[in-house]
């Protein structure tokens, strides 16, 4: 594999990875050496990349299985417990979130790693399950089962959220 | 509307057909979206908002113009190499010609047969000491240089001029 080859066959997936490393990582640092790294080995092993099928699954858990050892070697990592509640917006916090959209980004970063990146494969890649279950190396139904709690509990945090908000701005009507 | 709804529940149950998740992204991105369905617009907005995330541009490190240059080095050290081996065996490998018995003695120095070991030995001492005298003559003119150098230094010259406008100075007084 050459150059070219490389940039038509390997780099059009780069904004896919990031996207992967940002998900998993949730810091654009970090993320962008996890991408500038995966992206170094890929070319040293460009010869061997020829025969891989699948090259979007092979590289989509290439980049999670580097992300998930970067957050390993992290004293903390970040990662919550799966059954941790959505913490209540202070009242400040309410304000200052005028962006929706980040909020929402922030409410799914609070979910676990699996669950997270199944709803971004999903409704951001709109990726097929059976091409999910395949890159994630689980079973279609537990990719469906993932799918359908971190859904359920972005629901639960938006409406909490927006509870909250018609709370704060009834107070000062 | 409330085919919207049961989308929407399926969505959240994680059992929306992909042709429905398709008309629920399209819903959502119209203004057109009733009063109760508002809580859910930030959510999909988030999702095609993370679609515009690009990825750090990589570049591909230079591999023709290395690989090129690491074989043509290659190429010349090796046609070197054997040139100089060549030269070594016709300059001083002893040699039988015409199945001559193994007491007869038989060099070629510059593509001239001798037989005699004194003169092969006188041969070689003189063409040792013309290698020599070029080593000699060739080191000749970077001696004059430095000879040059020594002579041009600027602290001396100045040095120099002092004295000579000190002595010049105490004859006016």
């Amino acid at each position: 594999m050459n150059a070219q080859q490389f940039q038509d066959h390997i780099l059009c997936y780069s904004d896919k990875l990031y996207r992967m490393a940002l998900s998993v990582l949730k810091d654009k640092s970090l993320s962008q050496d996890a991408y500038q790294e995966l992206m170094m080995r890929l070319w040293e092993k460009r010869k061997q990349l020829e025969v891989i099928e699948n090259r979007q699954a092979f590289l989509l858990t290439s980049m999670r299985n580097l992300c998930l050892d970067m957050l390993r070697k992290q004293p903390t990592n970040g990662e919550l417990s799966p059954h941790a509640a959505y913490p209540d917006p202070g009242p400040h916090q309410l304000t200052e979130e005028a962006d929706t959209v980040n909020t929402i980004n922030r409410m799914i970063d609070l979910l676990p790693e699996m669950q997270r990146t199944i709803i971004r494969m999903k409704d951001v890649e709109e990726m097929e399950i059976t091409e999910i279950a395949g890159m994630m190396s689980i079973t279609e139904n537990a990719v469906a089962v993932n799918l359908s709690r971190a859904r359920k509990k972005l629901r639960e945090m938006i409406l909490t959220h927006q509870q909250k908000e018609n709370m704060l701005y009834g107070q000062h009507r | 509307m409330d085919n919207i709804d049961n989308i929407l529940n399926n969505y959240f149950e994680g059992k929306a057909l992909p042709e429905e998740e398709n008309r629920l992204r399209e819903y959502f991105r119209n203004n057109t979206v009733l009063p109760q369905h508002e809580v859910y617009k930030p959510m999909f907005a988030a999702f095609d908002k993370e679609k515009q995330i690009v990825s750090p541009t990589f570049i591909i490190p230079v591999e023709m113009n290395n690989q090129r240059m690491f074989s043509f080095r290659r190429l010349w050290i090796s046609a070197a190499s054997i040139a100089a081996i060549i030269l070594l065996v016709v300059m001083f490998f002893p040699f039988n010609k015409n199945n001559s018995s193994a007491g007869d003695y038989l060099v070629f120095i510059n593509g001239r047969a001798v037989k005699n070991p004194e003169k092969a030995q006188e041969y070689a001492d003189q063409m040792f000491t013309q290698a020599d005298e070029i080593i000699r003559t060739s080191y000749k003119p970077l001696v004059e240089a430095n000879a040059i150098q020594t002579k041009m230094d600027a602290s001396k010259i100045f040095d120099d001029l002092a004295h000579t406008i000190d002595h010049i100075e105490s004859l006016n007084q």
